[in-house]
């Protein structure tokens, strides 16, 4: 019943519940970053050098070369962009996950 | 007491409030995504193009850059969409003159191959592989986002 909830009590179980939540759902993102970080300077080693024995080889004129490398700055930046829209979207599925909880939390206590 | 016919709508409305005005990014947009994966498809194609004389596929490359300059004026006319729109502008740029950003990928690529009058296959599948992964970041970045059946509303209405 609402006139015998105790406020303080939920808020604690609110509050331990979010921090475990915030554990869980960071420590996977900052996996899942430094995983894709890995993966894409490996991808830029072999492209640049992919790159480098075409230009040797004349099979690439320095503009094209010219034109990848720029390309290439241009596609981290984009990764760099990606990987902070990603970690937005981490933000917004952690509120959407508290509010879920919350929304949980109060039924269980006012027993509806 | 509280029932939950009366405890329900009240949450709702409250969860939708928060939904709508605390996200941090935009949701889940079909139109973009199929927009910017069709695109993809034109661009590439037209790049395939460019062992030819630049001059026999001018009037595709205009077509194509209204093409594409239609879906960023969509991008950025959806609410905390932010990311989105400097992703474009890093693979096909568009100053605040309507000029094209000449370091920005696809517009370099155009302008590189009118001074080359044709490029080499070597080349352009190299290049090629650039424009798609930029474009590849574009949609993934949407296909992660949250759609709008995930928000909890729903979960909530179907308990």
């Amino acid at each position: 019943m609402a006139a015998q909830l105790d406020f303080a009590v939920l808020f604690e179980q609110l509050k331990d519940q979010v921090v475990n939540l915030a554990g869980i759902s960071l420590a996977k993102y900052e996996n899942e970053a430094k995983k894709g970080a890995l993966l894409f300077l490996n991808e830029i080693k072999e492209k640049l050098a992919r790159w480098t024995l075409l230009l040797a080889d004349r099979q690439l004129t320095t503009d094209d070369f010219e034109w990848l490398v720029n390309s290439q700055k241009q596609l981290m930046e984009m990764h760099a962009l990606s990987q902070a829209g990603l970690a937005a979207i981490r933000v917004d599925q952690f509120k959407n996950s508290v509010m879920n909880m919350v929304v949980d939390t109060i039924f269980s206590f006012v027993k509806i | 007491m509280l029932s939950r016919t009366f405890v329900s709508p009240v949450l709702t409305t409250i969860i939708i409030i928060c939904i709508q005005g605390c996200a941090t990014i935009s949701p889940f947009d079909q139109y973009a995504y199929v927009q910017v994966t069709a695109v993809k498809v034109d661009v590439l194609e037209l790049m395939d193009q460019s062992v030819e004389p630049y001059q026999s596929h001018e009037a595709k490359i205009g077509e194509v850059n209204t093409r594409l300059l239609k879906i960023i004026e969509y991008e950025k006319h959806r609410p905390k969409n932010g990311v989105t729109v400097k992703m474009w502008s890093k693979l096909f740029g568009v100053d605040s003159a309507g000029q094209f950003i000449s370091s920005s990928i696809i517009p370099s690529y155009w302008i590189k191959w009118k001074k080359d009058g044709k490029e080499r296959l070597i080349f352009i599948n190299e290049a090629k592989s650039q424009v798609a992964e930029g474009f590849d970041l574009i949609a993934q970045l949407e296909s992660k986002k949250i759609k709008p059946t995930d928000s909890q509303v729903n979960t909530f209405l179907s308990k």
